[in-house]
C-alpha cells in the first residue's frame, strides 16, 4: 500500500510551510494497517518541532487509514488541541479522535492542518 | 511576545498600534477595539519562552513573506515602491489564512467585508471612521485635534457616530470638556455623556482621586465616572462621566447660567443647594489643621525653577564647584537666588509629570504629607528626550543636570509684564489708592508661603469654579472635574469660586483698562470693609461674592478669624495672574490687585499683632470682615 500526506504549518516560525510525507520516502510507520506520522520535538519524529518549546518529545500522531484520519495524543505534557470554530478544545491525554482534512489542530504552540491524504 | 520570528500576526499587532490607523478604525467600526483583538491574537498564539536561545535577527515566516510580497505587488500597481498600511491589510485579508484572519473570524468579524471597506475607504474617511457631528451649540471656532479625534474613536468604539453637543467649560487648566451623544449604526442614540480630555497624567490623577475621595462621598444624583481611556503614544487621555439632565437634556454650568439666574437666585442656590448638597460629606466634615501656607498652595504657583536639561556626559566635565546641588534640603530662597545659566544637579526628586510632545519633565520633592505637598517644590525640566531616557512617573531621580532657565519669581514677573502695567512691577509696592499702596504680591508671596495657618481641612473639590458647577433636574447641583479633589484646606474651594466670579462676572462689567481693574480693586476693598454695594449690575455680582464668603465663613475653623480665607484668596489670585491663555487681561489685572490686597491685609494683620512675618496668622486680629448680604 502507498501512503502520502501533506501537512501545512499554520503558526510559528514555519507558518505557511507545507510538508509532504510519503511511505515511499520512508516517512511514517505502519501499525495494524494504519500509517502513522509522528509529531514532536525529538529528531526521530517525522514532523520535528524542535523550535517549539511547548511541544513534548513525542507529542502526537496523525493516524491514516483507508477510510479516515485520526489525531492521537501521545500523553503529551501540554496536550493536543483541535480548533472547534470559536475556540480550542483539548484532547484527553492519550485520546484519539477523528480528524477532517482542513481541520486545524495544535501541537505545543504550533497550529497545523492536514491538507491532503492519499492511501492507495 | 518573545518570538524569534516575524509572523503576519506581528505585523498585524503593529498595525493595531498605529494611532489613527486604518485597521484600528475599521475594527472600531465592526465593534472590536484594537486592544481586544490584540489580546485575542496573543492568547491564540501565546508567548515564547524567555530562556530561549538568543537569535541575532528576526526572519519573516514563509506566510509573512507571501503576505509582504502581495503587499509590495499592490503598491507597485499603484506606482509606489513601498506598501502602506492598506496594502498590507489587503494582502493579509487576501491571503486569508494567517493567524490574524483566523482570530478575526473567531471574533465574528466578516473578513471579506473588512477587505471591501479597506479597499474603498478614502483618505478622508480613514482619519475619521467614527462620524462626528457637531450640534449648532458647539463653538465652530474650536477644531478638535487629530489626537482628540483619535481618542474619541477609542472611547466610543462600537458606535457609528457622535454628536458633539457643546463644550461644557473651558477650564483654566486647558482641559477640553465636551457633552457628547453617542449614536449607534441604526441611529439609536444613547444617553449623553460628559467627556473630559486632558494630558494623560492629569487624567490618571483624576481617576485615582475620584476613586479615593469622590466615589463614596457623592450625593445620590450626580455625575459619576464611567470609563477612563488612554492610548499608546498619546500624551492625552480621556474620562467619561455620566451626564445628569432632565428629560429635555437640560443641564448647564454656572458659567452659562449665572447671568440668567440673577443674583438673588444664584446666591440662594449656592447657599441652599450647592453647599448643603455636597457639603454634608465634604466641606462640613472638616477637622482642625495647623499647616504652613506652602503645604497647600506652593503647587499653585509657577515652578520653583525651570531648567534646560544637560546630558550627564557634558555636565560631568564641569568642576564640582560650578555645580549647585538641588536635593531634598532645597530652600525656596536658594532656588530664587539662582542665576540664569547656573548648572544644577537635581537629586532625590520624584518624576511627577512627563509630557513627551513638549519634551518636559516635572519633578517634585514628592513629600507625602498631603496630596498638595506632593506637588510642592516643582522643578520643570525642558528639552529632555523623555522617550530615549526612559523616565517614568513617580520614579526617584538619582541625578539629573540642567542649566537654570528661569526662577519662579521670573515667571511671575513675566506674567505681570504681560498685564502691561502702568507701574514698575519690581517695586516693593504697587499703586492702588493715594494713601494705600499695596504690597507687591510677587515679592511678598515668599513670606506668605511660610506662614502658619490654624485652619480647617476636609474633602475639597480642588478646582471649584463656575465652569465645574452644573445644575441638573430640579436645580440639583452636580460637580465635574475631580482632577484636584483631595483632602485639603476647606477655604480653598470658596476662594477659587470667588476668583472665578471676579474674573468671569465682574471683570466684563468694567472698562478694559487698569482704571477698570482698580475700580474692581476698590470694590474688593469695600467688601473687605463691609461697605454698601452699588445699586448696579456690578453690585449684584458683588452680592454673589458676598454670598460665597458667607459660605466660606461656615468653613472657617474659627468664624471670627478670616486669615485662613484671605491666605487662600491671595494664593488663588496670584495663580490666576499667570493664566494668560485662559483669563482676560482685565480679570488678570484685577487678580493681581486682589492678591496684593489680600497679602497686604494679611501682612498688616501679622505685623499689628506684633508678630514677625513668620508668626502665625491666627494671632493677628483682623478687622476686615466679610460683607453681609442684605
Amino acid at each position: 500500500m502507498a501512503a502520502q500526506i501533506q501537512i501545512m504549518i499554520m503558526s510559528g516560525a514555519w507558518d505557511g510551510t507545507l510538508f509532504t510525507f510519503s511511505d515511499e520516502s520512508g516517512h511514517g510507520t505502519w501499525e495494524d494497517g494504519a500509517w502513522m506520522i509522528r509529531i514532536g520535538r525529538d529528531a526521530d519524529n517525522d514532523l520535528c518541532l524542535k523550535e517549539d518549546e511547548f511541544s513534548s518529545r513525542h507529542h502526537a500522531r496523525v493516524v491514516c487509514r483507508q477510510d479516515q484520519i485520526q489525531l492521537q495524543d501521545q500523553e503529551s505534557r501540554n496536550k493536543t488541541y483541535i480548533d472547534i470554530g470559536d475556540d480550542d478544545k483539548p484532547l484527553e491525554r492519550g485520546a484519539t479522535i477523528p480528524l477532517q482534512p482542513g481541520q486545524l489542530f495544535r501541537v505545543g504552540r504550533t497550529w497545523m492542518r492536514v491538507e491532503h491524504v492519499e492511501m492507495t | 511576545m518573545l518570538h524569534r520570528y516575524l509572523g503576519v500576526e506581528h505585523y498585524f499587532i503593529g498595525m493595531l498600534d498605529l494611532r489613527g490607523g486604518l485597521l484600528s478604525g475599521l475594527l472600531d467600526k465592526h465593534g472590536l477595539t484594537p486592544d481586544y483583538v490584540k489580546d485575542e491574537v496573543r492568547r491564540y498564539i501565546g508567548r515564547g519562552k524567555e530562556d530561549r536561545v538568543r537569535y541575532t535577527g528576526l526572519q519573516p515566516t514563509p506566510r509573512a513573506a507571501v503576505v509582504l510580497n502581495l503587499a509590495y505587488d499592490r503598491a507597485k500597481v499603484e506606482g509606489r515602491t513601498e506598501p502602506d498600511e492598506r496594502d498590507l491589510l489587503l494582502a493579509m485579508l487576501e491571503e486569508g489564512e494567517s493567524i490574524p484572519c483566523r482570530v478575526l473570524r473567531r471574533l465574528g468579524a466578516d473578513t471579506k467585508a473588512l477587505g471591501e471597506q479597506a479597499a474603498t475607504l478614502t483618505n478622508a474617511a480613514r482619519t475619521s471612521i467614527l462620524k462626528l457631528d457637531f450640534s449648532p451649540d458647539f463653538d465652530p471656532a474650536y477644531a478638535l485635534s487629530q489626537d482628540e479625534v483619535f481618542l474619541l474613536q477609542r472611547m466610543f468604539a462600537g458606535y457609528a457616530a457622535l454628536r458633539i453637543e457643546r463644550r461644557l467649560t473651558g477650564g483654566y487648566s486647558g482641559a477640553l470638556i465636551l457633552l457628547i451623544t453617542p449614536i449607534h449604526a441604526d441611529q439609536r442614540e444613547d444617553a449623553a455623556v460628559v467627556v473630559k480630555i486632558a494630558d494623560a497624567t492629569s487624567i490618571l490623577d483624576e481617576e485615582r482621586r475620584y476613586n479615593t475621595y469622590v466615589r463614596n462621598t457623592l450625593p445620590p444624583l450626580t455625575a459619576r465616572l464611567e470609563q477612563r481611556t488612554t492610548a499608546k503614544y498619546l500624551d492625552i487621555a480621556g474620562l467619561k462621566y455620566t451626564f445628569v439632565a432632565d428629560q429635555n437634556g437640560a443641564s448647564e454650568s454656572l458659567r452659562v447660567l449665572a447671568h440668567e439666574m440673577g443674583a438673588e437666585r444664584l446666591r440662594n442656590w449656592l447657599r441652599n443647594q450647592l453647599f448643603p448638597y455636597f457639603g454634608r460629606a465634604w466641606w462640613m466634615q472638616r477637622t482642625p489643621s495647623l499647616f504652613q501656607v506652602w503645604e497647600e498652595y506652593d503647587w499653585l504657583l509657577p515652578p520653583l525653577l525651570t531648567i534646560d536639561f544637560v546630558p550627564e556626559d557634558q555636565a560631568g566635565a564641569a568642576p564640582p564647584s560650578d555645580v549647585v546641588e538641588l536635593n531634598k534640603n532645597l530652600q525656596r530662597g536658594q532656588a530664587e537666588s539662582l542665576e540664569y545659566g547656573t548648572l544644577v544637579r537635581v537629586s532625590n526628586f520624584v518624576v511627577d509629570k512627563i509630557i513627551r510632545r513638549k519634551k518636559s519633565l516635572t519633578l517634585t520633592l514628592g513629600m507625602t504629607n498631603t496630596e498638595a505637598t506632593y506637588h510642592a517644590y516643582r522643578i520643570l525640566v525642558r528639552s529632555v528626550d523623555v522617550m530615549a531616557l526612559g523616565y517614568h512617573r513617580r520614579e526617584m531621580i538619582d541625578s539629573l543636570y540642567g542649566r537654570v532657565w528661569k526662577t519662579r519669581r521670573d515667571s511671575l514677573f513675566e506674567a505681570v509684564s504681560a498685564l502691561e502695567p502702568d507701574f514698575d512691577p519690581h517695586e516693593s509696592a504697587i499703586p492702588f489708592q493715594a494713601d494705600m499702596p499695596l504690597t507687591n504680591p510677587i515679592l511678598s508671596c515668599k513670606l506668605l508661603l511660610e506662614r502658619q495657618i490654624n485652619g480647617a481641612f476636609s474633602h475639597i473639590h480642588g478646582d471649584l469654579h463656575l465652569g465645574n458647577i452644573l445644575t441638573g433636574p430640579g436645580d440639583i447641583p452636580f460637580l465635574i472635574d475631580f482632577e484636584h479633589t483631595r483632602r485639603g484646606h476647606t477655604a480653598f474651594d470658596w476662594a477659587s469660586l470667588e476668583i472665578s466670579i471676579w474674573a468671569e462676572m465682574a471683570a466684563p462689567l468694567v472698562e478694559p483698562t487698569w482704571e477698570g481693574a482698580r475700580m474692581l480693586g476698590e470694590w474688593m476693598l469695600a467688601l473687605l470693609q463691609n461697605r454698601s454695594l452699588p445699586d448696579s449690575l456690578l453690585g449684584q455680582v458683588l452680592s454673589v461674592i458676598a454670598a460665597v464668603r458667607e459660605i466660606a465663613e461656615l468653613c472657617l475653623r474659627d468664624p471670627s478669624k478670616w486669615d485662613e480665607y484671605y491666605a487662600a484668596l491671595a494664593m488663588c489670585a496670584l495663580r490666576a495672574v499667570t493664566w494668560e491663555k485662559t483669563m482676560g487681561l482685565t480679570a488678570r489685572r484685577a487678580m493681581l490687585l486682589l492678591a496684593a490686597l489680600s497679602q497686604s491685609l494679611l501682612l498688616d494683620a501679622g505685623n499689628r499683632s506684633g508678630g514677625s512675618p513668620t508668626s502665625t496668622l491666627h494671632d493677628g486680629e483682623t478687622d476686615f470682615r466679610p460683607f453681609k448680604d442684605n
